[in-house]
């Protein structure tokens, strides 16, 4: 399907990009998911490299945190941005070419189907490239551990790739400023009785992607992050 | 002497941690019931004989000791969720300082 046939105006649509230190992907990055949508937000968190210079130079909107946060922050701070303007859907994008902008346009179609606030990538439905068995490993258990706390039946907890419809954006206010904030939008969607769907996408990794995954450490700081946020009140 | 001067510090942090409900309550919760535990075994030394007993520690005087170190715990873990309350204080100053200076070659 091209893009004339999406029922959603791609105009309408703001792909957010939080970025640390990808200043040799992310123009790359940017061009590709221009060619589809021409709203894409790159948030730089504080990255030491040239990451935002090139993403502007590729034609993003570029926003620029003074210091890094974590890649949660980052994203709330794109889809603030990004409410602020006219958009319809918010998209959360990986910055380091592990997605493709022809899924966003499927996530789309679907969203316009079945009218669901929220659709989540999932390339446990879909295809991976290249994915090592450990981080598959290590993505199946923290997919059982989500739908254990959060009920949700999801089949991919940490896919970096969804789409908001804006209402949906505007009702998520993600606090976990580093990795765990991807268990902390599912565990809103699940507190909050958002409608979602799981749409089958194909991810890429590539060497450069692998050297900036998440580690079986990262996934126990998740853990301390997510507990200790639950002490809090 | 000693039982009344043990006893204002218990009081200090049964007020700390009162102060602590608004922030979190299981930190808030847990601080005054140790503290007033100790201020029980402190005044008195018989029941901190039969708890300890009942505990398995031996003497009176290390469940006292206890309850100060689960203080110590607990004070530990409200100082690392004020940093995170801080943190997120600078959360919203960093991205308000980015999105008002947002940058898009596109608009002027």
């Amino acid at each position: 399907m091209t893009i004339a046939e999406v029922p959603v105006n791609p105009k309408r649509v703001a792909l957010v990009i939080a970025a640390y230190n990808e200043g040799s992907v992310i123009a790359e990055v940017v061009r590709d998911a221009m060619r589809l949508f021409p709203l894409v937000i790159v948030v730089d968190d504080g990255s030491p490299d040239d990451t935002g210079a090139v993403a502007l130079s590729a034609g993003a909107v570029m926003l620029k945190h003074p210091i890094n946060l974590g890649q949660g922050a980052a994203l709330q701070t794109g889809i603030e941005y990004a409410l602020g303007r006219d958009v319809d859907f918010v998209v959360t994008f990986d910055a380091d070419g592990q997605h493709r902008p022809e899924d966003v346009q499927k996530m789309l179609e679907t969203l316009a189907h079945n009218g669901n606030q929220i659709a989540l990538g999932s390339r446990f439905l879909g295809e991976t490239v290249g994915m090592p068995a450990s981080r598959r490993l290590l993505l199946k258990a923290a997919t059982v551990f989500t739908r254990i706390t959060t009920g949700l039946r999801v089949t991919d907890a940490h896919n970096g790739l969804r789409t908001f419809r804006r209402d949906a954006a505007q009702a998520i206010t993600i606090r976990q400023n580093r990795m765990a904030h991807a268990s902390e939008i599912l565990e809103e969607i699940g507190r909050m009785k958002l409608t979602y769907c799981e749409v089958p996408v194909t991810i890429r990794y590539t060497d450069y992607s692998k050297a900036k995954g998440q580690s079986g450490l990262g996934a126990f700081n998740i853990l301390i992050d997510l507990l200790v946020a639950r002490i809090r009140k | 002497m000693i039982k009344i001067f043990l006893s204002l510090l218990g009081l200090i942090v049964i007020a700390y941690g009162a102060r602590e409900w608004r922030n979190s309550r299981l930190v808030s919760l847990l601080l005054v019931a140790c503290s007033l535990a100790a201020g029980v075994l402190v005044w008195f030394p018989a029941w901190s004989d039969q708890l300890a007993h009942l505990a398995g520690v031996g003497r009176g005087a290390d469940m006292i000791l206890y309850c100060y170190s689960a203080i110590s715990f607990l004070m530990i873990l409200n100082l690392g969720l004020k940093q995170r309350d801080l943190h997120q204080s600078t959360t919203r100053l960093a991205r308000y300082i980015a999105i008002s200076n947002a940058k898009d070659k596109r608009t002027p």
